[in-house]
């Protein structure tokens, strides 16, 4: 199934591929309703932050889990209805500074949103 | 590691101190001995951010700079010193996405390995204490501007704290000499007998009671002076209720006073001589003593009425009449002194009253102004006329009432008539 086979960071169909269990992935997945409540966070993301999911999960992700994305950057970015875009960034990942890479994703079929973080 | 679903006591209280410092909203950070970023908080990451900064590659002498030369420089001179490095500097940035923040700093070294710093986005406050500030100009300028009104802040004995310009324009006074002399020391003695010249502890004590208080008294100008002014005391009162001050604004009422006074002054006055009348008459032994100079005890009473009179009026006209009143009324002022009473009762008679219980210096005082009153030469449309007037003194008893020795000097003056006119009979 096309749909648990590992995605990669980069794949063009990425949100296709995130249906299956993200806790394998490398990189972090933040997905959202169009709330930006977080539906689902994965073991990488979870690690990083030190936050378990059930801290997580239910929360508005921009105001109170990672209030350094409420900006016209990050969360400013997510009021398209689609997008597919990847900036360099910085995240107070258990207080570091960490410079990560962040995938923004959008789809219009799709009513979720998706952060992907990959760390350096 | 993070142990999934089964977390420890211990793991469960770091994640809600992640959490609590994930969600602070005041930028954290801390730096090392070499001032490179250890720590900081989501908070840092996006205040930083409208700093134009990249957290993950910037040390601290970076972030300093951005905030401003000044925080960089009293850092770098603070030079490990352990203690306050800037206890708070505020400056202004336009975020990318081009809107104005005011961000305060504060940086603290606890311990020469590190140095924690904290950046709050206080623009709300800013622009509140701005608006303030913007709010206590126009008032400034309301109040900069208004005539006739003076405003002053009192603390809570009385002490002036802060006035506007226009109370010291009133008073003629700087404001240096204002702030903190007490309000009611420029109150002027009262001109017009014994004044409410009040003290302040009456005042508060009527703005507990009522809520206000109303003052009219006169104040004292630089000039020398007086104003008239109404002056109403309200109290500023604290949340909890207690009063912390008062203000007082007092209206220039120096006008009306004056017209008042001006129309006081016609109901007692005669306008074709300017004395007194009747009224004015028993108005002035009515008043209050108030100086100390002031006679209070029993008087000698001259009754003066011009001889033949109604043969003056007769040849010359009402005209005539007048100018003959006038001019007698001006020879026996020139023989008033302070303290005496003179009077237009009427017709032609006119009344002195002397400060004096002495039928002598009463009769020699009379005699003179018999005199005068002989000598006058009166001019009028190419004529001179020459009058007469006879006298009538009575000494009042003490305590006897004054118009019983005002009878007792008209008789007199009756019998002057009687024996002659033209001199001065004094009762027995």
């Amino acid at each position: 199934m096309l749909a648990h086979q590992s995605p990669t960071f980069e794949a063009p169909d990425v949100i296709a591929r995130l249906g299956g269990d993200l806790d394998q992935l490398t990189f972090g997945v933040v997905e959202m309703n169009e709330a930006c409540e977080v539906l689902r966070y994965n073991r990488a993301e979870s690690v990083k932050s030190g936050l378990p999911p059930e801290r997580v999960v239910g929360r508005h992700f921009f105001r109170a889990v990672a209030p350094c994305t409420n900006n016209v950057r990050v969360a400013g970015r997510f009021e398209q209805a689609t997008l597919d875009e990847t900036i360099a960034y910085t995240f107070a990942l258990r207080m570091k500074p960490v410079p990560v890479t962040l995938r923004m994703l959008r789809n219009a079929a799709n009513d979720h949103m998706y952060l992907l973080v990959r760390w350096s | 590691m993070v142990v999934i679903g089964g977390a420890s006591a211990l793991q469960r209280e770091v994640e809600e101190l992640l959490q609590f410092v994930y969600l602070a909203p005041v930028a954290i950070a801390r730096l090392d001995e070499h001032g490179e970023v250890e720590m900081l908080n989501p908070k840092a990451v996006q205040l930083l951010e409208a700093l134009h900064i990249d957290s993950g590659r910037a040390d601290g002498a970076t972030i300093l700079e951005a905030f401003s030369a000044e925080a960089c420089r009293a850092w770098r001179a603070s030079d490990g010193r352990v203690g306050e490095v800037i206890p708070g500097l505020r400056c202004s940035v336009t975020r990318p996405q081009g809107d104005l923040i005011h961000l305060l700093l504060r940086v603290v070294r606890p311990d020469p390995r590190c140095t924690m710093l904290t950046i709050e986005d206080i623009t709300v406050t800013v622009e509140q204490e701005r608006e303030l500030g913007r709010q206590r100009q126009r008032l400034a300028i309301a109040l900069e501007h208004i005539r006739g009104f003076g405003v002053a802040m009192l603390d809570q004995a009385g002490t002036v704290t802060e006035w506007n310009a226009s109370i010291g324009r009133l008073l003629g006074e700087a404001e240096e000499t204002l702030v903190g002399s007490p309000l009611l020391d420029w109150q002027a003695d009262d001109a017009d007998g014994p004044g409410e010249a009040a003290s302040f502890s009456h005042v508060a004590s009527g703005v507990a009671r009522d809520g206000w208080c109303q003052l009219q008294a006169p104040w004292r100008r630089s000039d020398g002076s007086v104003l008239w002014g109404d002056c109403m005391v309200s109290p500023l009162v604290d949340t909890d209720g207690t009063i912390d001050g008062y203000v007082a604004v007092i209206r220039d009422a120096t006008d009306q006073r004056l017209q008042s006074q001006q129309l006081i002054n016609e109901a007692l006055t005669d306008p074709l001589t300017g004395l007194f009348n009747r009224r004015g008459l028993q108005k002035r032994l009515s008043a209050p003593k108030r100086r100390a100079t002031d006679p209070l005890g029993p008087r000698t009473w001259v009754m003066v009425d011009i001889d033949h009179f109604k043969r003056v009026n007769d040849t010359y006209g009402h005209d005539g009449g007048d100018a003959v009143l006038k001019a007698v009324a001006h020879a026996l002022q020139q023989e008033v002194r302070d303290g005496d009473t003179l009077a237009r009762l009427g017709g032609e008679e006119f009344v002195l009253a002397i400060p004096e219980s002495s039928v002598d210096v009463g009769a020699s005082i009379a005699e003179v102004l018999r005199r005068r009153v002989e000598a006058l030469t009166i001019g009028m449309a190419e004529r001179t006329v020459h009058v007469t007037a006879s006298f009538g003194v009575a000494v009042q008893a003490p305590g006897e009432d004054w118009t019983l020795a005002l009878e007792r000097a008209d008789a007199a003056l009756y019998r002057a008539k009687g024996e002659g006119r033209n001199r001065v009979v004094l009762s027995p």
